[in-house]
């Protein structure tokens, strides 16, 4: 499905009261998590990551209609669309909740900005005291690693949501975390953590992938 | 604005100032436009609905409505604690009647709750059971005790603070 017509089920109220019944930000998510536009759409942003920006300069070209005009109902369609961000790519969801932030005055999108905004500050704070991590770790999940425009790549585990940070400088991947410090060649096409079995294949699209779960 | 329970306990609320940082595209159109969606889903299904009450743009919700009159947005995973400390009871379906709650679950997931404002009987049998209840930022409406959105799954509990209630 093309992203126009995307827009055009999202943008439209019928997708709004899909949420805006809901008196919890929980359900909201539990929501966003079964339906099938959301899931089709994240699963068309893994397929060409280059449609990720067109999200979200559709996120700001909203933010701005809405100021003009606010009996739009544009709270459903913006907060999908952060979550799509959020599943996909978590730097621009990241800029994209900042966005919708300093606009304000929405309901359930500012409320997946502020998770989008924790779940970063988290990804942070557990790189920061990841030297701390000296158990190692059964890793038996396989989860998207994101990198974003700076160049640091993120690691999520689902086990345990464990997190290793690695920097891509020169072609050379170098991973961080103290408890699986090693070195790869970028332009391999993998990475691999010798201490923890871990090992993943980059996808040209600047996306990993597990190839092994040990 | 704080809400006391019977247990002088104060329910958790957001802030009022975030209440009026987040209510800025809260208009009462918007409501209406949403509200009708909603009416309009469930006349597809052949459901309709009694009676629209209200389309206030004011952020209350089902807890808000019930337990703070209309005064507040109070999550569900509040209620629990209301329930408890304002010394609600389970009771059968057979025995509500006005003034009681209904909630709705969907899966194990409390998702709604709504206050009974009618119940007529035939002998033993309950023909007709109304309810009043917010549908979130949306409007607050008058309707059958089934007729909700899909979203909100079944009515499955009944609560109630009367004493010595009388059993039909």
């Amino acid at each position: 499905m093309s992203l126009g017509k995307y827009f055009s089920i999202m943008e439209n109220v019928k997708f709004e009261v899909l949420f805006s019944i809901y008196s919890s930000f929980r359900h909201v998510l539990a929501e966003m998590a079964e339906n099938s536009t959301l899931q089709g759409l994240i699963d068309e942003l893994l397929a060409d990551p280059m449609l990720v920006s067109e999200i979200h300069a559709r996120i700001e070209h909203l933010l701005v209609e809405i100021q003009a005009n606010g009996d739009m109902p544009r709270d459903g369609c913006i907060a999908g669309y952060l979550y799509c961000l959020w599943k996909t790519d978590l730097a621009k969801a990241y800029d994209a909740s900042n966005e919708v932030l300093k606009v304000g005055g929405l309901w359930w999108s500012v409320q997946v900005a502020l998770k989008v905004r924790e779940y970063v500050d988290e990804i942070t704070d557990s790189i920061r005291t990841s030297s701390a991590i000296d158990e190692p770790t059964e890793y038996t999940m396989s989860d998207r690693i994101q990198l974003d425009t700076v160049g640091l790549l993120v690691v999520e585990l689902k086990a345990d949501a464990f997190v290793i940070r690695a920097e891509m400088k020169d072609r050379q991947l170098t991973l961080l975390n103290s408890a699986c410090q090693d070195s790869v060649e970028s332009d391999r096409n993998e990475a691999s953590v010798s201490d923890t079995t871990l090992q993943y294949s980059l996808a040209p699209t600047r996306k990993f992938v597990p190839a092994v779960a040990g | 604005m704080p809400v006391y329970l019977r247990s002088r306990n104060e329910v958790k609320q957001l802030d009022y100032s975030e209440y009026e940082r987040q209510r800025k595209f809260q208009t009462e159109k918007l409501v209406q436009v949403r509200t009708d969606e909603l009416l309009k889903d469930l006349a597809d299904d052949h459901k309709y609905i009694r009676k629209l009450r209200s389309v206030s743009p004011f952020m209350y919700n089902c807890v808000g409505m019930i337990f703070s009159s209309r005064r507040a947005w109070i999550e569900l995973d509040e209620l629990q604690q209301i329930l408890d400390e304002d010394d609600y009871n389970s009771i059968r379906f057979e025995d509500v009647c006005a003034g009681d709650i209904v909630i709705y679950t969907k899966g194990n997931s409390r998702r709604h709750v709504g206050l009974i404002t009618s119940v007529e009987r035939q002998g033993n049998e309950l023909r007709r059971v109304l309810v009043i209840s917010k549908w979130g930022a949306d409007g607050e409406i008058e309707h059958e005790l089934n007729v909700v959105p899909k979203g909100y799954g079944e009515p499955t509990e009944y609560w109630s603070e009367r004493v010595k209630y009388v059993a039909w």
